[in-house]
């Protein structure tokens, strides 16, 4: 009976056995490849993930770039005239540009602005006349 | 038999391992790019700024990346006289990842300058210039290397010197047979003889 026993029990362990060999065999490709998809689903994560810092990155260069362009074409349009020209003030917002400028009257200089002009005065110097002008964006 | 157990087992803990496997750690972020500051403050304020200083601003302003200017304002204190100097108040939105701007390239922009008046040859031709009412001139005087004028103010005597402010008016110089004036409000020439 005893040797019954023995021999039952151990075909059963032996079969036991067998089938946790083949879980564990059939297990490990399994693990490995949820691992790998794993890291493939955290690459794309992470890769979409630089791509939005990217994106945000360079959006926020060219939003800024084109936001404070404005006060360095106001500044270049002033180089830009032919005469002499002194900033008395500028005014400058996200939204708004003022300024006031003092320009020597010269003899055919035309201003031709993309800014709204108004003359505020002249400031006569009696050898010498000067304009002073309000401009506005 | 006993083998298949441990190989079975040693699988098996394996495989577990490997799904507990966390890849997160491994996998390096991109660092996030810096956007480039100059070391100005957010808000800067400068009351006696030179037309150097503010060329300096513009420069460092126009190498900056991923900085907002969000209010600029600017105001000459030009007097004539001695005050060559600007006022400025400028902020920025700065953004947190920032590195520190090293070099840029530097602007001159003639147009921050200050009108330079010949104020003898204005006072030669300021003949017709007209006279402030509420002023009346009395006299000059050069007490310790420097000129005075006297004039009178509601009825009172008062001593004047360049670069006195009354009212509007700025004493831009005082010569032998007169004063030369500036009415800041309406921006003009006035002369008291």
């Amino acid at each position: 009976m005893l040797f019954m026993f023995k021999s039952k029990a151990r075909t059963y362990l032996n079969i036991i056995s067998w089938l946790l060999m083949i879980v564990a065999i059939f297990l490990l490709p399994f693990s490995y490849f949820k691992t790998q998809n794993e890291i493939y689903l955290r690459k794309i994560e992470v890769a979409k993930s630089n791509e939005n810092i990217m994106e945000k990155y360079n959006q926020r260069i060219k939003t800024t770039q084109k936001a404070n362009q404005r006060l360095y074409d106001f500044l270049d349009f002033l180089e830009q005239i032919e005469s002499n020209v002194y900033i008395q003030g500028i005014d400058y917002t996200l939204t708004t540009l003022n300024a006031t400028i003092l320009v020597e009257v010269k003899d055919g200089v035309k201003i031709i602005s993309p800014y709204q002009i108004k003359e505020v005065k002249t400031l006569d110097l009696l050898y010498k006349q000067y304009k002073l002008l309000e401009l506005k964006k | 038999m006993i083998y298949r157990y441990i190989i079975s087992i040693i699988i098996i803990a394996f495989s577990i391992i490997l799904m507990k496997y966390d890849p997160g750690n491994n996998l390096q972020k991109i660092i996030t790019p810096k956007y480039i500051a100059s070391n100005l403050e957010s808000v800067y304020t400068d009351n006696n700024i030179s037309k150097d200083e503010l060329n300096e601003i513009i420069s460092k302003l126009k190498a900056e990346k991923g900085v907002y200017i969000e209010e600029f304002r600017l105001k000459s204190n030009y007097d004539f006289i001695t005050n060559k100097s600007y006022s400025l108040y400028l902020k920025r939105d700065i953004p947190e990842n920032i590195k520190m701007m090293i070099d840029y390239e530097k602007y001159n922009y003639r147009v921050f300058d200050f009108l330079e008046i010949e104020l003898k040859k204005l006072w030669e031709k300021s003949d017709n210039a007209p006279n402030p009412d509420i002023f009346e001139f009395s006299g000059v005087i050069i007490k310790n290397n420097q000129k005075k004028a006297y004039i009178y103010f509601k009825g009172k005597l008062k001593e004047i010197t360049e670069g006195l402010t009354l009212g509007d008016y700025t004493v831009l110089k005082i010569f032998n047979d007169g004063v030369l004036l500036y009415d800041n409000y309406e921006k003009n020439f006035e002369v008291l003889r």
